[in-house]
């Protein structure tokens, strides 16, 4: 599969590094140069220098044969649009979305995007399930 | 100055050049204007005497903020202008507002060639700064 990551961070490194492993073809979009050098050096030219415009740079990525997008930066508007880019510009078959607020993941999944993880959300229901198995009782009701 | 035109309720996000310019010039022709913008200082170079008129009501906040958004925008407004500095800032806002307000007519600023035809297609009234200078320049041309 062929599989195109927004985002050089921790959460896109990771993944990508995991995909590599895993025999798929991967590319990864970050605008800062030395994020993409870094990935260069460990895990193979497969970095894509992004510029101001998020088409520009999905195109210099091969967006148009992919398989999957990841978008993976801190910035839920960038998430957004490159899903929707990739999606229903360029007819990647799936497309993955992080975010950052419970609101906008709702939103993100009524327009297209196949699934929308809320990072914020997935930690706090990790520690709250560490402070349980400390057998310190909490409600999480809401 | 004309009286206040009731029956438009315009929404401004961003008060940047071309927000606060086109929220002044609205105001000055009488419809009566909502502006947000994250940052305040943005919104102090707004004139003071079209605030207390009650033409201009700034309002700081975050519109990328969904439960924000909705704390801030008049439940009578019926069109909405994005002008923030980023495309993909505006495209967000734009699609909060279609999905989560009644508002008829949203109008964003998106500059990237490619997002400004998809998000035409997607039903938005979308302004190109590129376009508008180079249909500007091609009419200077051919005027001479």
């Amino acid at each position: 599969m062929y599989v195109i990551i927004l985002g050089a961070g921790k959460i896109g490194y990771s993944i990508a590094e995991i995909l590599i492993s895993n025999q798929h073809e991967v590319a990864v979009i970050d605008s800062n140069k030395s994020k993409c050098e870094y990935i260069d050096n460990t895990l193979g030219s497969i970095s894509v220098l992004g510029d101001q415009s998020l088409s520009n740079s999905l195109l210099k990525a091969g967006i148009t044969r992919a398989d999957l997008f990841i978008a993976t930066t801190k910035n839920d508007s960038e998430n957004m649009l490159s899903c929707q880019l990739a999606k229903d510009y360029y007819n990647a078959k799936f497309t993955l979305s992080i975010t950052h607020s419970k609101e906008i993941s709702r939103l993100l999944e009524t327009i297209n995007i196949n699934y929308t993880i809320n990072v914020n959300q997935h930690i706090t229901n990790e520690l709250i399930s560490k402070i349980k198995l400390l057998g310190i009782n909490i409600n999480t009701k809401n | 100055m004309s009286q206040i035109n009731m029956m438009s309720k315009v929404s401004i996000i961003g008060c940047g050049n071309s927000g606060s310019k086109i929220a002044i010039n609205f105001a000055n022709i009488g419809y009566q204007i909502d502006i947000i913008d994250i940052n305040y200082k943005n919104l102090m170079k707004l004139p003071q005497n079209l605030i207390s008129e009650g033409y201009l009501n700034p309002m700081v906040g975050n519109a990328m903020n969904i439960l924000e958004l909705k704390n801030l925008i008049d439940p009578d407004c019926n069109t909405c202008i994005i002008l923030t500095g980023n495309d993909s800032t505006n495209a967000l806002i734009s699609q909060i507002f279609k999905n989560e307000f009644n508002i008829s007519k949203i109008i964003c600023k998106i500059n990237d060639q490619i997002t400004n035809e998809l998000y035409s297609n997607l039903g938005f009234i979308t302004i190109n700064q590129n376009d508008l200078f180079n249909k500007k320049l091609l009419d200077l041309f051919e005027s001479n």
